[in-house]
């Protein structure tokens, strides 16, 4: 700022004085920078305003979620899911334990149930790969059917007729005579009879038409490309099952020798096995029954929480519902009609639900409990004690490591219970604190249920998660090594031609991403987890075609780009003297590298990292279609096999729900709270990239 | 700083005040004490007094970082590009003006005070639309009044010959000197009281060089100059006056000739015997 | 001769010694270059199989698959079992032309049939009213940071709040703009929505706080939001790819800041700022999910431009307030809402290759661009 106001110049007017209109002070000019800078805070503007209407639109979920919480604990519904946490994971155990059996049992008739699979897919693969064959001679042969039925009909309608007209005249005997030859044999008939002789013969033909193009399909390659995992065909077995598959037309009854001697081979040795494993099975039983008397228990209690439910969700209603319909009577002209609706609005009950009262058989039950469930665990113990401990299949071996640990969470849950239910009070409040945290670390997002709806962040978010890591697993050292290799090794002309291409790779549309995933990756990668050999891979063969491991490999091919760019940018920072230094002392270029240019710049390419973090956990497009979109945790349990679970995430749940949800609901705030978090989380992400960063540029 | 950093209103025509006429040594720009600092706090110009005359080449010669580049910048406030720097001490008049006064339209100074820089820097436009730029922008549209200006400025500034078939093609396809020579033309086009030049020869070869000395004498006739240089032989070949700077103190400042012969102080003749810098 | 043979035999005193150094640093070579080129090979491997399922779509379905609406794929079979496969309009047309035909079998396969016209159109004039905004407010704003900002706090909060913006999901952008575009911003108009916060103007018009409805200017500007950061950052680069030596030019002529910009600085800035509007349409053709809840519809017999009614404002306000179709979200509709079968693959395959066609086209112009003129602006 000038100091020195003009001393000598204060009287001469000053030669270059300003010109032009000034308004509130401010010049032209000063009009142009403020108007580009409004536009340049624009910028904070937004941030602002996002988090304003995410919060406007999500602004009732809290006090809604507690709202709904303690409708569920007024209505003893919470006490009714703490025995039925029990009586679930009991389920939970008999399943693992009940599959771990048909494992044994099947075991020993194994290869007959595969040849029968096999025997099915095949004649599936011909059915099908024939096309038009095998349908046109499935229509040829229900045209018979269908003549042959109309041939009864007339048949029977002339034989009414006939009766009918000898009725008539039972006097002429000759007439009798002479009709009664005739009377079945009239025009229509024989029309009939002709056309189901000529449709025998096209069947015929068809058939034959069928057999040749079946029995050249049965000689391809392809035909016999079987799921069933380790089961290799012997040429005779092959022979078998081709002569089987031709035996089935469509109007095949029974089966083909071949395959129900197959069947009778299986159900024989399972017969037996089962007899092997009564021991095994009596065990299953017994372990299944135990639970019978706390269902037997909670079923009343539960039908009495729901219907406490229906009070406390009609008396959240209530006063609105008075209140419109007093609006509409006064709209109303006819006074008839006018009586009625208030006569209806005071019929509202808008008084609160005795909640004491109709708790109080909640708490009565207790003692009952408190028999009930040491009994339960006690019997299901013993019958858990009895499993046999050698079993022959892995399979079996597996399931009933899951069995025992899935019991070893049902006696904790009984522990648990213990005291839960008697601590358990119908009354006590839920706090905001408390909505908040059930909606952060609640394990279920159970909408449009008839029970309870529950908004819990942990299944979306273990899924966002999940997919995220495994997509930055593998897209790191890709992204990495190829900025490496460009910006360090590479000679120009490759440097000058791989850059731009894998700029376009970002360009490219998620949706295109997420479609390819649906049509192309997902079918592969499941044939792929198909492979016998590959079955030692966790998690292989995969269940389901669309998972968290399709969805992280295509998310993965989206992070590749961002992260190429940016750490190339901070491998490109590294000065050139660091390089030189190193060369100088007679390093070769690829120690040069990765001991002096790699470590220099390595928070860079951490921020990178951390940057593609934030693109892929909050990419949607892809994961909602690829991801399965299954709303649950995945599977733990499972260890790395956990990546072929399906799973949902935040991104995708707001997208797929988000349009069928009416505007101001407990969801809609729902799905609006999830954004907040998914907003939160991109800041957090963005925030620690930006010191990472700040970091570097230190060095 | 920031009320009266940018400029205000359009302004109206090129009207240059005529000069007085055989007023030789009238006092064009003071300075009056005048300390500056960039960062707002540590002065790089450490009160600095000087007179500089009408219708003289007056040469700033220095080592470098002197601060005789940011004492010209100083004179058309080309300092005001950078948010914190700003006159710590004294005044600067120019014209008998203070050209710190918050009354003062840097864009009216600074079309009387032009400037030339060290990297010529045409607009990639062609050569006339180069000259007639400050022209425009002063909202001269008349086609005549631009060709009239732009031949003049081309003639002073000895370019006319070379480049008068060719006005449409681009400046950046000239040669380095004549690129320059093109940027003094576009200063003198808006007919400035006072040109400064920041080392205008230092990206030049020896031939453009001589050629812009040329017609740095040419010029002095109509135009008050004030040239930054490093070279020593530059400022005593073009230079009426020379002022020597060193470490942001005026040391320094008499006729050419004297100055060069028969310095008073003894970091100039240090200087200018080539015993530092 | 001998002497020479020998000679050469002597070891240079450079040669290589550590043969295990050279054998290591080419596997780590080789590694990395392996590694980046399996990712150009995923590439290529997804364009290959979208451009070898897509094009022969277009080249059967012809002509029709751009000027024709998404409709229902009519499949049915005929007495003599040869099976049509037609679109609903064209089956209608067909059924009165052969009314002796009996149809033995029909099924429909919605969003299959017809062409893509309405999605591409929508896409278009989404993407159209998207650039002009955000290029008009990132411009201003790239000006601004560029040209008159200094330092200081607040510089430090917009370019931090253009980074996080940079950052933020865009589906979390679709909730915004559902929030305040589709909810809560302002329009004039006589019938005001129920609970709508609004300012009374003349004769029963009011500024009412009622939203802009499912529609595409509320996508547009949802977008525009979303692209804003990419488009500020862009523009900037250009700015500042302009020398120093122009503003100083100018400003040493007597120009004022606003003359210095408009005629020393934006003129030349003119090719970065075309290649950062390319790629912002690139970003914001292919996004879906800022546009599922605030623009985009699954289906809609007429075009945008058709069906409005009213004097030149109605018609524009009109056309800017429907919803449209759009390519990303028909595909998705036609990807994952609708049972898939052998008869939707066409249309899957179809629009996505035109999409990608498309949106690839303007990728690599703005890339081809970019480097075009980095090459070649070298002041």
């Amino acid at each position: 700022m000038a100091t020195t106001t003009g001393n000598d110049t204060s009287k001469v007017p000053n030669a270059f004085k300003r010109k032009g209109i000034r308004v509130f002070g401010l010049g032209k000019a000063e009009f142009i920078k403020y108007f580009f800078g409004g536009n340049a805070s624009l910028a904070i503007v937004v941030l602002i305003l996002i988090c304003v209407f995410l919060m406007i639109e999500a602004a009732g979920f809290l006090p809604g979620n507690r709202r709904g919480l303690e409708d569920y604990r007024k209505s003893g519904q919470e006490f009714v899911d703490f025995i039925r946490d029990e009586i679930n994971q009991h389920t939970a155990t008999t399943t693992k334990l009940s599959i771990a059996y048909y494992a044994e049992v099947n075991e020993t008739s194994r290869h007959e149930d595969q040849l029968v699979g096999a025997f099915i897919q095949v004649r599936n693969a011909v059915q099908n790969d024939s096309g038009k064959v095998y349908e046109g001679l499935e229509q040829v042969i229900d045209r018979v059917d269908e003549l042959k039925d109309d041939l009864e009909e007339a048949r029977e309608e002339a034989a009414e007729a006939a009766e009918a007209a000898s009725a008539n005249a039972p006097a002429d005997p000759n007439a009798v005579a002479a009709n009664s030859p005739a009377a079945p044999e009239s025009d229509e008939i024989k029309e009939l009879e002709r056309k189901i002789a000529a449709a025998e013969a096209s069947v015929k033909e068809e058939r034959k038409h069928y057999l040749t193009v079946a029995e050249a399909l049965l000689k391809e390659e392809s035909t016999w490309d079987l799921e069933q995992a380790g089961l290799h065909l012997g040429e005779e077995e092959k022979g078998k099952i081709s002569e089987a598959v031709l035996f089935y037309l469509p109007d095949t009854e029974g089966d083909h020798p071949y395959i129900s001697e197959l069947k009778k081979i299986s159900s024989d040795k399972k017969k037996v096995a089962a007899e092997e494993h009564a021991d095994f099975k009596a065990v299953v039983d017994e372990f299944r029954a135990a639970v019978q008397p706390m269902r037997d228990f909670v079923s009343p209690l539960k039908d009495k929480a729901e219907e406490n439910r229906a009070l406390a969700t009609s008396f959240l209603t209530a006063g609105a519902r008075r209140e419109a319909l007093l609006a509409s009577a006064k709209r109303v002209e006819d006074e008839a009609k006018k009586q009625d609706i208030l006569a209806q609005a005071e019929e509202v009950n808008i008084k609160e639900p005795p909640y004491d009262k109709l708790t109080e058989i909640f708490y009565a039950s207790i003692p009952q409990y408190h028999e009930l469930s040491p009994a339960f665990l006690a019997a299901s113990e013993a019958a858990m004690a009895k499993v046999p401990e050698k079993v022959s299949t892995d399979s079996a071996r597996e399931n009933l490591g899951m069995a025992k640990s899935e019991f070893k969470d049902l006696k904790k849950i009984g522990k648990k219970n213990d005291k839960r239910v008697d601590n358990w009070r119908h009354d006590r409040p839920v706090s905001m604190i408390g909505a908040f945290f059930s909606f952060l670390t609640g394990k279920d997002w159970v909408t449009n249920s008839s029970w309870h709806d529950s908004y819990g962040l942990l299944p979306l978010f273990t899924g966002s998660l999940l997919i995220s890591l495994i997509a930055l697993i593998v897209a790191i050292p890709f992204a990495v090594g190829a900025a490496v290799y460009v910006n360090q090794v590479a000679p120009f002309k490759e440097q000058s031609f791989i850059k731009p291409t894998i700029e376009f790779i970002e360009a490219i549309p998620s949706i295109v991403l997420g479609f390819f995933g649906i049509l192309v990756l997902g079918t592969a990668l499941r044939e792929l987890s198909q492979v016998p050999y590959l079955s030692w891979v966790p998690g292989f063969p995969m269940s389901e075609r669309l998972n968290i491991l399709t969805a992280g490999l295509l998310l993965a091919f989206m992070a590749v780009p961002t992260i190429f760019t940016l750490a190339e940018d901070a491998l490109n920072n590294v000065p050139a003297t660091f390089t030189e230094n190193s060369l100088a002392l007679g390093a070769s270029k690829i120690q040069t590298v990765f001991r002096v240019v790699v470590p220099t710049a390595v928070s860079g390419i951490m921020a990178a990292v951390l940057l593609g973090f934030g693109r892929v956990i909050g990419e949607t497009m892809v994961v909602l279609l690829v991801a399965g979109n299954k709303i649950q945790i995945p599977d733990f349990s499972k260890g790395i096999g956990v990546v072929t679970e399906p799973a949902h995430t935040m991104t995708g749940i707001i997208a797929q729900e988000l349009g069928e949800v009416s505007q101001g609901t407990i969801h809609w705030q729902a799905l609006f709270m999830v954004g907040m978090v998914l907003f939160a989380i991109s800041l957090i992400i963005n925030f620690s990239a930006q010191q990472v960063l700040r970091r570097f540029q230190k060095i | 700083m920031s009320a009266i950093s940018a400029g205000t209103e359009k302004t109206v025509g090129s009207q240059k005040t005529e000069k007085p006429e055989g007023a030789k040594k009238s006092l064009v720009i003071e300075t009056n004490e005048v300390s500056f600092a960039y960062d707002g706090k540590k002065d790089v110009l450490k009160k600095i007094s000087m007179q500089i005359f009408a219708q003289e080449v007056t040469a700033f010669i220095g080592p470098s970082g002197c601060g005789k580049s940011t004492l010209l910048r100083n004179f058309n406030r080309m300092n005001d590009l950078i948010p914190t720097a700003k006159i710590t001490n004294g005044h600067i008049s120019i014209l008998g003006s203070d050209i710190f006064d918050p009354m003062v339209d840097v864009i009216e100074l600074r079309k009387k005070v032009g400037m030339v820089f060290q990297k010529y820097n045409p607009f990639p436009k062609s050569i006339y639309e180069n000259v007639a730029y400050g022209l425009r922008i002063a909202g001269e549209n008349r086609k005549s009044v631009i060709d009239q200006a732009v031949e003049e400025s081309l003639q002073l500034s000895g370019l006319w010959e070379e480049v008068k078939d060719r006005l449409d093609a681009s400046g950046m396809g000239l040669s380095g000197g004549q690129q320059q020579r093109l940027c003094i033309a576009r200063t003198i086009a808006v007919r400035p009281e006072i040109i400064l030049m920041d080392e205008p020869c230092s990206a030049l070869d020896p031939i453009s060089t001589a050629k812009v000395e040329d017609l740095i004498t040419q010029l002095k006739e109509k135009f008050t100059i004030v040239i930054v240089t490093h070279n020593m032989q530059q400022a005593t070949r073009v230079s009426d006056r020379t002022a020597f700077f060193y470490l942001g103190s005026l040391i320094e400042m008499d006729d050419t000739t004297k100055l060069f012969t028969n310095p008073t102080q003894k970091e100039t003749e240090d200087y200018i015997s080539g015993r530092f810098g | 001769m001998h002497d020479v043979a020998t000679d050469t035999a002597i070891k240079n005193a450079f040669a290589t010694v550590s043969f295990k150094q050279k054998r290591k640093d080419a596997a780590v070579r080789w590694t990395m270059r392996i590694a980046t080129y399996f990712i150009l090979a995923c590439a290529f491997f997804v364009f290959i199989d979208i451009i070898s399922k897509g094009a022969p779509v277009i080249l059967d379905r012809g002509l029709d698959f751009f000027t024709k609406n998404p409709e229902t794929l009519m499949v049915f079979e005929t007495a003599d079992g040869t099976e049509h496969q037609l679109g609903y309009s064209d089956f209608v047309v067909w059924k009165d032309n052969n009314p002796d035909q009996e149809i033995v079998e029909q099924h429909g396969y919605t969003y299959c049939g017809g062409g893509i016209l309405g999605p591409v159109v929508g896409t278009a004039f989404l993407t159209i009213i998207c650039i002009v905004v955000a290029l008009f407010i990132g411009l201003t704003s790239a000006i601004y940071l560029n040209e008159y900002s200094g330092k200081g706090k607040f510089m430090d909060m917009i370019r931090l709040a253009i980074l996080n913006l940079a950052g933020v999901p865009s589906i979390v952008f679709g909730l915004f703009g559902l929030g305040l575009f589709c909810l809560a911003a302002p329009v004039i108009t006589n019938e005001i929505k129920e609970g709508a916060w609004h300012i009374p103007l003349l004769s029963g018009y009011a500024i009412s706080f009622q939203g802009w409805g499912t529609s595409m200017i509320a996508g547009g500007f949802t977008l525009a939001v979303m692209i804003l950061p990419v488009i500020i950052t862009a523009c900037e680069e250009s700015l500042k790819a302009i020398p120093m030596g122009f503003r100083e030019a100018s400003l040493a002529l007597g120009a004022t800041k606003w003359q210095t910009i408009r005629k020393a600085v934006l003129p030349y800035a003119f090719p970065g700022m075309l290649t950062a509007s390319i790629l912002g349409i690139t970003r914001v053709a292919g996004e879906t999910a800022p546009i599922m809840f605030t623009a985009a519809m699954a289906s809609k017999a007429t075009l945008p431009w058709q069906g409005l009614e009213g004097n030149v404002f109605e018609r524009f306000f009109g056309f800017l307030s429907q919803s449209v179709q759009a390519l990303p979200y028909h595909i998705y509709t036609v990807a994952a809402r609708i049972p898939q079968s052998e008869y939707t693959k066409p249309m899957q395959y179809g629009s996505v290759f035109v999409f990608m066609v498309i949106v690839m086209a303007f990728a690599a112009m703005s890339i081809f661009m970019r480097i075009h003129y980095r090459k070649k602006l070298k002041w």
